[in-house]
């Protein structure tokens, strides 16, 4: 079952930003979030610093703990040269309980990147 | 206290030289152990630590200019508190970790693994293997960890019939991530144990290691004045 939470492009920096919540639905077992860059600086200013990512979760609404992330060089790719990359599943989160999941991330030097979380 | 496997938690990075993972929350002192995949990995350095100050040993590891490089980390006798984050780093020039940490109950505390039952192997086949592992301890848990250089979604990585993968326990992703399988076996009898798979890439690294129950008692050993007895009547014997 998907859940559907694109970042739109902006423009990260030190402030770490984040995108809106989603409610995690029954059904869910295992999801890729993926960079997108529609505008390129991905790899315009690769080498120029690095950026943080990850995904947040909430059981309460209030108290996010990352539940998966990593810091990369700007510019980074995958093994197929496609954009970086993170896995998911339903074990990474409480069994049974509401959860909610967001984006975060923040960069050493300003880039405009976007974020997509599909089900795998 | 029997063996078993309480959970796993899949780890998975399509770039970067490490990722950080909250796992599912274990039980102090459980065992935990890692197989992790990587790519293109050059020397036989990657790391696995948490933040709960636990120690990670390395058992293993096999890095290859090529595909995959594969190694295996254990912690004993965990503690846990709180978020239980485990963070897989790559060896130099690796990239794109990824792995499984599973959680097994039951294991010795002080020394769940004693030494020298642990293989290694890597190589170019469909067909990996492990290399031959023997138990020391009678009742002990087998992990077998193969990294695969598999492309392609999914990729094939099919397991042993007579080992169990937890759900958790392979990434056949190929497109994506770099692809592995992680199966165990619970044993009650000490014997050399081996572990192949069936892949599509050629390209592999694997590892396997075997650790004891509890309270499991030390292999038998003759006290030193038992053993002048018995060769003062050898002697005896032979005159």
């Amino acid at each position: 079952m998907a859940v559907s939470l694109s970042q739109p492009e902006v423009l990260v920096n030190t402030t770490e930003l984040h995108s809106a919540a989603r409610t995690v639905p029954q059904g869910f077992t295992e999801a890729d979030v993926t960079l997108t860059s529609p505008s390129g600086e991905w790899d315009s200013k690769a080498g120029t610093g690095n950026l943080t990512w990850g995904i947040e979760v909430s059981y309460d609404g209030s108290t996010w703990t990352r539940l998966i992330f990593q810091t990369l060089p700007i510019g980074s790719h995958s093994k197929a040269g496609g954009m970086p990359a993170l896995g998911i599943s339903r074990n990474d989160l409480a069994p049974g309980a509401t959860a909610s999941i967001r984006l975060f991330a923040s960069s050493t030097t300003p880039v405009r990147v976007g974020a997509l979380i599909t089900a795998a | 206290m029997a063996l078993a496997v309480v959970t796993a938690t899949r780890i998975r990075a399509a770039s970067g030289t490490s990722v950080t993972v909250a796992i599912t929350a274990p039980t102090p002192g459980n065992l935990l152990v890692v197989g992790m995949n990587q790519y293109r990995a050059t020397a036989a350095n990657s790391t696995v630590t948490d933040n709960q100050t636990n120690t990670f040993t390395k058992l293993a590891e096999v890095d290859t200019t090529g595909d995959p490089g594969a190694a295996m980390f254990y912690a004993k006798s965990i503690l846990s508190s709180g978020t239980h984050n485990v963070t897989l780093t790559c060896a130099t020039s690796g990239t794109a970790p990824s792995g499984t940490a599973y959680e097994a109950s039951g294991a010795d505390t002080t020394a769940p693994f004693t030494g020298g039952e642990v293989a290694s192997n890597t190589g170019s086949s469909a067909a990996p293997t492990t290399g031959s592992v023997t138990n020391s301890v009678a009742d002990s848990i087998f992990f077998a960890f193969c990294g695969n250089g598999g492309t392609g979604n999914p990729a094939t990585m099919t397991k042993d019939a007579a080992w169990t993968r937890h759900a958790n326990g392979a990434e056949q992703d190929g497109t994506l991530y770099m692809v592995f399988g992680m199966e165990y076996l619970i044993v009650a009898s000490s014997a050399a144990r081996t572990h192949a798979w069936t892949t599509q890439n050629t390209a592999f690294g694997t590892v396997a290691a075997a650790f004891g129950i509890a309270g499991a008692a030390p292999p038998a050993t003759i006290p030193v004045s038992a053993r002048a007895v018995l060769q003062a009547v050898n002697r005896a014997a032979v005159r």
